[in-house]
């Protein structure tokens, strides 16, 4: 058997290493979950003040010309500035994070007590490394996206799938290596690139597997705010007919924001749900990446006490 | 070990098993042809209905349109009939006969075209009729738990984000969704099979759920991520692959824990 083949089942080894890691060490999960509470309290947040600006545009748009004002009025103000500080600070806060979990995974899986104090050593010492290089990827993405669009359109929509694939291969496991080996992020993301491509067929596969399974927990984030955004939008464009508009009552705007309230509170909790099977995902193919990089990817055979059924 | 340690090892020697029979994969282009050929014909069909009943009514009187017409139409129904038992008979041979080449690559056996056609002959006609009488029992048991499903639908299924649905069908599945495997594995009759699947099922309910949460999503997702789908023609032999793959896994993992039932 070919060696990529065979490194495709060892993965089943790692998976089994990786769920005894996880039985044995719970606390894994406290600073995901702390983190999940965190992005759901302040998605809720923003959900609420855009009930809000749509209460003012609807109001406003019952005054003939007045609906342009809502751009100028408080509760959209802060939406806009609160919208900008909620991605610079959550770029921040996730490489913190990052960092904090891969070096509670390193220890857990070397066989060491994790805690909190753990969480917060990793996410101190290797906060600006994996930020860079967070930084970096995103900065390439968006060089590349005009050559991306081509590729994927030259290979008649696969490369759409197989380039993220294998980008996501080549970099499997730089933030691993900065925090193992302690190398500064460049170095890092060379010596990711070299094991990726040491290891591109079965490593492709690998992110295949996760992004298949983590399909379980990814829809819920993306289509909530775009559809409160269109809900927005519908409203902004039937408030420029303002004949139609005058005809809402305070009685109708009442119910709407009532209704958007409750919808973002079902939303918001929506979300945390997902976000809680996505971080047992998480936790799982994290420390599983971990094992295979500190094993080298080895090919060779864990003894299994597998019972032969003929 | 853990009963998730085990079904890893199931899934891993079942894989490597995979790798050393491709031949095991054979009924899959089968069914990917199948359903090209399948939806060509659909096409065809179609393309003939619409112009045949445009004729009809063009070239009749008034008096004789509406009798021609409907003449037609009950032609074009009659053979949309037939086609869909036909299309369910191809792919139920192609499956039957696919579980008997996994049957026998788990036994150590060769895989051969005289043992896929052995399967076929043994197992279609009783599965086929046996289908068919569970379907008539599925839509009676829809029809009476109408009610009781909505409630759970719009109480359960909305409170759990859609959760709650997921658990039904994965216990629905867990229970019922591998009786075919076990017939063809035991032998015996397949209402005999069934109860089987559904004493076996509750018993081991965790590990089933866990493989069928794993098999639905490499069924929904595999082909997309890896960037089958846009290719559009192989889609039926990627999710036909996995599905045999899967019940390989269900096998070896049924074989496993029936020794403690």
């Amino acid at each position: 058997m070919k060696p990529g083949l065979k490194k495709i089942l060892r993965l089943f080894d790692y998976f089994k290493e990786a769920y005894r890691v996880n039985v044995n060490n719970k606390s894994l999960y406290r600073p995901q979950i702390i983190y999940a509470l965190i992005k759901t309290a302040m998605l809720f947040i923003m959900l609420v003040f855009t009930t809000f600006v749509v209460e003012d545009f609807l109001v406003m748009s019952q005054q003939e010309g007045n609906y342009k004002e809502v751009f100028t009025s408080l509760p959209f103000i802060l939406l806009i500035v609160l919208s900008l500080l909620i991605i610079v600070g959550f770029s921040i806060i996730h490489s913190y994070v990052e960092a904090g979990l891969i070096y509670m995974y390193l220890r857990a899986v070397a066989g060491i007590p994790v805690s909190m104090d753990d969480f917060k050593a990793g996410g101190k010492k290797y906060f600006t490394k994996i930020f860079i290089g967070n930084f970096l990827i995103s900065l390439f993405w968006f060089v590349a996206l005009i050559p991306y669009m081509i590729v994927g359109f030259i290979t008649l929509g696969i490369g759409f799938s197989l380039v993220p694939v294998i980008i996501s291969a080549l970099l499997m496991v730089w933030k691993i290596i900065v925090i193992k080996e302690d190398l500064n992020t460049m170095d890092a993301i060379k010596k990711s690139i070299a094991f990726g491509r040491a290891n591109l067929f079965p490593a492709s596969v690998y992110i295949i597997i996760i992004n298949t399974i983590s399909g379980t927990g990814g829809g819920g984030g993306g289509s909530n705010p775009a559809s409160m955004a269109n809900v927005f939008n519908g409203s902004s464009s039937n408030s420029m007919d303002t004949s139609t508009a005058s005809t809402i009552t305070d009685g109708t705007i009442a119910v709407i924001k009532w209704v958007m309230i409750g919808s973002s509170t079902y939303i918001s909790l929506g979300v945390l749900a997902f976000h809680i099977v996505g971080i047992i995902i998480s936790v799982f193919f994290y420390l599983a990446t971990v094992i295979l990089y500190l094993d080298n990817w080895s090919i060779e055979e864990e003894t299994t006490n597998e019972m032969e059924v003929v | 070990m853990s009963q998730f340690e085990y079904i890893m090892d199931d899934m891993k020697s079942s894989l490597k098993l995979s790798f050393e029979n491709k031949q095991l994969f054979y009924p899959a282009i089968a069914a990917n042809i199948a359903y090209i050929v399948i939806a060509i014909s659909l096409m065809v069909l179609i393309f003939i209905s619409i112009f045949s009943v445009a004729f009809t009514a063009a070239a009749s009187t008034s008096d004789s349109a509406a009798t021609n017409i409907l003449g037609m139409s009950a032609l074009i129904i009659v053979l949309t009939v037939i086609g869909v038992i036909l299309t369910s008979l191809a792919f139920l041979i192609i499956e039957v006969g696919s579980i008997q080449l996994i049957i026998d690559v788990l036994d150590g056996k060769p895989v051969t075209r005289a043992s896929f056609i052995e399967g076929v002959k043994t197992y279609v006609v009783k599965i086929f009729f046996t289908n068919i009488a569970l379907s008539l029992i599925y839509i009676l048991g829809f029809v009476i738990l109408l009610a009781p499903l909505i409630l759970y639908t719009v109480t359960v299924g909305v409170l759990t984000f859609g959760y709650g649905m997921l658990l039904l069908t994965l216990v629905f599945q867990s229970l019922l969704g591998y009786w075919v495997l076990i017939l063809m594995n035991d032998g015996g009759g397949c209402f005999e099979s069934i109860g089987k699947n559904i004493r076996f099922g509750r018993a081991h309910l965790k590990p089933m759920l866990f493989i069928f949460f794993v098999y639905n999503l490499f069924a929904a997702n595999f082909v997309y991520q890896s960037g089958l789908s846009a290719t559009g023609l192989i889609v039926v032999l990627v999710t036909y692959s996995v599905g045999i793959y899967f019940r390989m896994v269900l096998i070896k993992t049924y074989r496993r824990l029936n020794k403690s039932l």
